[in-house]
């Protein structure tokens, strides 16, 4: 019936054409005839308004089977069907990288990952990433042809800023390698006579890959953090499994952590076995016991876990199972919570906040590191201070741009910093 | 002087002197910035304004589409020859304007433009969509040609045109060819739901039965709800069939072994097959009452069997309480604890979750306000003569003395440490009391729900809990306490004598929500 129905539109169609040059008016005639339902069916033939494409791709940007998969017939069948899939949701105006774009090791991941969706979202998260690669480029080369046709400065060969020995300076450069060995030798001072913490490297069977590779970049962050601070913690990496993709992710990060110079323990043993048991006291979220006051004498050890999928209580299994103290940053004693975002705080901002508690004593000052959007009345007070931005500073173009404020605000933020 | 010193005022220095040089900068340079225009990656582009431009314009003529297609073309950089073919159809699909697909297929013939995979795929799911109620495919031979052709191109499918194959091969008779794309979608991820449904239907209306229905339980196994596309084929060869009674009872009981119900159409399908057999069927509203206005008989309530029970048991045990590793939740020595206390257990009438029911009304309660609520719940079992067991965690000793020790003196405790949950020491200890055993917790236990892997204890679990579980709704100043009760009857398809009753969802009107049943009568007048 269906099919009849639309064949008759056809036709009307056509004879809309031949009405319309006639000059009669059409809208008279669009009904369709009820009585018409009894005559046989008459199909019209789709699949020749289908011609196929005959050559699928140009093969050249086509990824190499045999490099990612070796002989594995099954697997390459797999890994053809999926860089088929690519293809169609390519076609389809999905976000997906070009095969130029996908490494072997995308490949490699792709296909290990069980679902449709799974691989779908993974696509996406690789086009988000070379999207934004590509416009920082555009940014950058911006930027570039802005200077370069901008008239310089000319530099007065005179001015006492110039820093050369012709400049005549009065002070010399410090220069960054100074600053580093600085850092470093308090490092090594820390190693001496400074506190211990552990950080426990023991998790990345329970994380997934992303989290592996997050928890990789906090690490590096907690090391920077920790040596630019002006009392360090000896750092402790423990239960270290060198071809974890944690560890080789932060060797990534930090190349010359191997050598025997750098200033970083690592320690392939647990923890248990360096340290006196007494000591150490787990920092875990999920125990009742709050730190109050904070010791000088203990070790405490911080978890190196990111856990945004799974969220068992890995840390409190762990010291319960080892029969460890326990303890917990006094989070609920001195912030006073937002809805939402949760209290979960990355390893390297709880390391800032034992070493601020730890020079202070003043847990106040050192919980300053919580991020700020996760407390309560930080949106009331943002919004305000967006409108506020928004009506005295835009003037007139405040009225058109109201409904935008995250814009506005971002624009008086940039101008501030300016 | 410090190196700290000197790092200051270096700083101060430089940012002077960068000052100055900026400043420099933008006096003399004297023009307005130059914004960069930016590629984003624009998600509304095909959800609203592509449907926008093609629906809300009149495209009779093939010239129109041309004018379309440019417009379109030069719309966006997202858009590019190479996906807007497969995104106008996809746009035809999704607003149900199959002609107008169809129009733009003769366009794109007309106009000698290939198509690439993925809009081909579009076709066959057009094919499928505009022909699924049709009776007498004419072009059924074409599709199968079409389908050859891509066989020799490509040497796999994937996923997506797989699927979009079997949709458009299901309703023809090369139905056959379904089972083996099926095999094709399984090397890189499941089966869907609808796919599923799919070919079933083509099973049951080619009158493959057997097959259609393993392909229908695989479904159900895997937690997925059937489509009603496979009832409605599975009713309509049953009206055919020897013994077309029988036919729906196995229909029946597959409803009933997993909790489904079926919605509007089925059940009107379902009513029309009896009518047809002079039966009586009909669908009507209980109205929370258990009894059938129609045929005066009452729901029942399906009891659990002691074997299911058994695996109900181990099962929340091995996998909620200890789950991938014992100190999540709890610690070997109480489990073991936990064990002996059960073995010596006498047979309670009521569990109590003692925390759920003292943080009825919240936590930032003194602790008057929580061991009243307890002591209220556990004196309103006591004075109806039932032995009462009260699960908590051990600081609930500190309450008052007044209220607690009417606790413990009226009730038994068992009470895990601070740092364990105690939700599923409540479980097993409900569980191991026996099958009339109530709970009383508002606590709806969905994450432990989850941890009970197995889709068919999960029917289980679900069909116990709602059936002993006791929500409190209210305490009033007296202590006297108000329960939202379970219901009488289980909702699903049961059968007393020889009169069924099917739960069935009604998308008609939502408000009687949970409340719809089909009535049948199987016996002939």
């Amino acid at each position: 019936m269906f099919r009849f129905v639309r064949f008759c539109r056809i036709r009307l169609y056509s004879l809309d054409s031949v009405i319309k040059n006639t000059g009669i008016k059409t809208h008279t005639i669009i009904q369709i005839p009820q009585t018409n339902y009894g005559i046989t069916q008459i199909v019209k033939n789709y699949s020749n308004s289908v011609i196929v494409n005959p050559s699928s791709e140009d093969h050249s940007s086509e990824p190499n089977v045999l490099e990612i998969v070796g002989d594995n017939a099954e697997l390459a069948h797999k890994l053809n069907v999926l860089i088929l899939e690519a293809e169609v949701l390519r076609q389809e105006g999905k976000g997906v990288p070009d095969n130029s774009f996908l490494t072997n090791d995308n490949w490699k991941h792709l296909l290990t990952l069980p679902s449709l969706s799974a691989r779908r979202k993974y696509l996406e998260f690789l086009f988000k990433v070379g999207k934004k690669k590509e416009n920082r480029e555009k940014k950058k080369q911006a930027k570039r042809e802005e200077w370069e046709e901008s008239p310089k400065p000319k530099r007065d060969p005179d001015d006492v800023m110039n820093y050369n020995l012709g400049g005549n300076h009065f002070m010399l450069r410090v220069y960054e390698t100074t600053m580093n060995q600085m850092y470093n030798n308090r490092l090594i001072q820390a190693m001496q006579f400074g506190q211990k913490l552990i950080v426990d490297c023991g998790f990345h069977k329970n994380m997934t890959p992303r989290e592996n590779s997050n928890c990789a970049k906090q690490l590096m962050l907690l090391f920077a953090d920790n040596r630019s601070s002006d009392e360090p913690f000896d750092l402790h990496y423990c239960n270290v499994t060198r071809d974890s993709s944690l560890i080789t992710g932060l060797n990534k990060f930090i190349t010359t952590m191997y050598e025997p110079t750098f200033p970083l323990n690592l320690h392939q043993k647990s923890y248990l076995e360096v340290f006196p048991k007494e000591q150490l006291v787990y920092l875990t979220p999920h125990c009742k016991e709050v730190l109050k006051t904070y010791s000088h004498d203990d070790i405490y050890i911080i978890g190196g876990i990111v856990d945004k999928v799974n969220n068992e209580p890995l840390s409190l299994a762990k010291a319960k199972k080892e029969g460890l103290r326990m303890a917990k940053l006094p989070l609920d004693y001195y912030l006073e919570w937002g809805a939402g975002s949760g209290k979960s705080l990355t390893i390297n901002q709880v390391l800032s906040i034992l070493v601020d508690v730890k020079r202070t004593g003043d847990w106040k000052y050192a919980l300053r590191h919580v991020p700020r959007r996760k407390l309560a009345h930080f949106f009331e007070e943002s919004a305000t201070r967006k409108l506020y931005n928004a009506v005295s500073k835009e003037g007139s173009i405040a009225t058109k741009n109201f409904g935008n404020l995250k814009y506005s605000g971002r624009m008086s933020n940039l101008r501030r910093y300016k | 002087m410090s190196i700290n010193n000197l790092k200051k005022l270096e700083k101060i220095l430089y940012s002077t002197y960068s000052n100055y040089r900026s400043t420099a900068v933008r006096y003399s340079s004297n023009c307005s910035p130059r914004r960069v225009k930016i590629e984003k990656e624009n998600k509304s582009l095909v959800e609203e304004f592509v449907p926008n431009t093609i629906l809300h314009q009149k495209i009779k003529t093939l010239d129109d589409w041309e004018s379309v297609r440019e417009k379109l073309l030069n719309s966006s950089k997202q858009i590019s020859h190479k996906t807007i073919d497969s995104i106008i159809l996809s746009v035809c699909i999704s607003s149900k304007n199959y002609d107008l697909g169809f129009t733009y297929l003769d366009f794109l013939k007309q106009r000698n433009i290939s198509l690439g995979l993925a809009a081909i795929g579009k076709y066959f799911k057009l094919f499928y969509l505009a022909n699924c109620n049709n009776s007498d495919i004419g072009n059924e031979d074409e599709i199968y040609n079409l389908y050859k052709t891509l066989r020799a191109q490509y040497k796999v499918f994937d996923a997506f045109t797989c699927d979009n194959i079997i949709h458009a091969l299901s309703i023809t008779s090369y139905w056959r060819e379904c089972l083996i794309l099926l095999d094709e979608i399984k090397i890189s991820c499941g089966i869907s739901k609808v796919t599923n449904s799919v070919v079933a239907a083509a099973c049951f209306k080619n009158g493959d039965e057997d097959l259609g229905w393993k392909l229908l339980n695989e479904c159900a196994n895997k937690g997925y709800l059937p489509q009603s596309v496979a009832y409605l084929s599975y009713i309509n060869a049953s009206e055919h069939s020897n013994d077309p009674i029988k036919q729906m009872e196995k229909l029946f009981y597959f409803f009933a072994l997993h909790d489904f119900e079926c919605d509007n159409e089925v059940a009107n399908g379902i009513v029309n097959l009896y009518h047809k057999l002079n039966l009586e069927a009909k669908c009507l509203n209980f109205y929370n009452s258990t009894k059938c206005k129609n045929c005066g008989t009452s729901l029942t309530k399906l009891e659990l069997t002691p074997t299911n029970f058994e695996e109900l048991k181990t099962a929340v045990v091995k996998n909620v309480i200890i789950g991938s590793d014992v100190f999540y939740k709890s610690t070997p020595t109480e489990l073991e604890q936990f064990k002996q206390f059960t073995t010596n257990m006498k047979n309670y009438d009521v569990v109590i979750d003692g925390l759920n029911v003292a943080y009825a009304v919240g936590t930032k309660q003194p602790p008057q306000v929580f061991s009243f609520f307890v002591k209220s719940v556990v004196k309103h079992f006591v004075d109806r003569n039932k032995k009462v067991l009260l699960l908590g965690r051990t600081h609930m000793q500190k309450w008052p003395k007044m209220n607690w020790s009417y606790v413990t003196e009226n009730s038994d405790t068992f009470l895990t440490q601070s740092l364990s949950h105690d939700d599923p020491y409540l479980l097993y200890c409900a569980l191991h009391c026996g099958v009339n055993t109530i709970i009383v917790s508002k606590d709806l236990m969905r994450s432990h729900l989850f941890k009970i892997s197995d889709i068919r204890l999960k029917i289980l679990f679900n069909r116990w809990l709602l059936q002993n579980q006791y929500h409190l709704s209210h305490i009033n100043n007296q202590g006297k306490v108000f329960f939202k009760y379970p219901p009488s009857y289980s909702r699903t398809a049961q059968k007393f004598k020889d009169i069924w009753h099917i739960p069935y969802s009604s998308s008609i009107d939502g408000d009687s929500n949970g409340q719809m049943w089909v009535c049948l009568n199987n016996k002939v007048f």
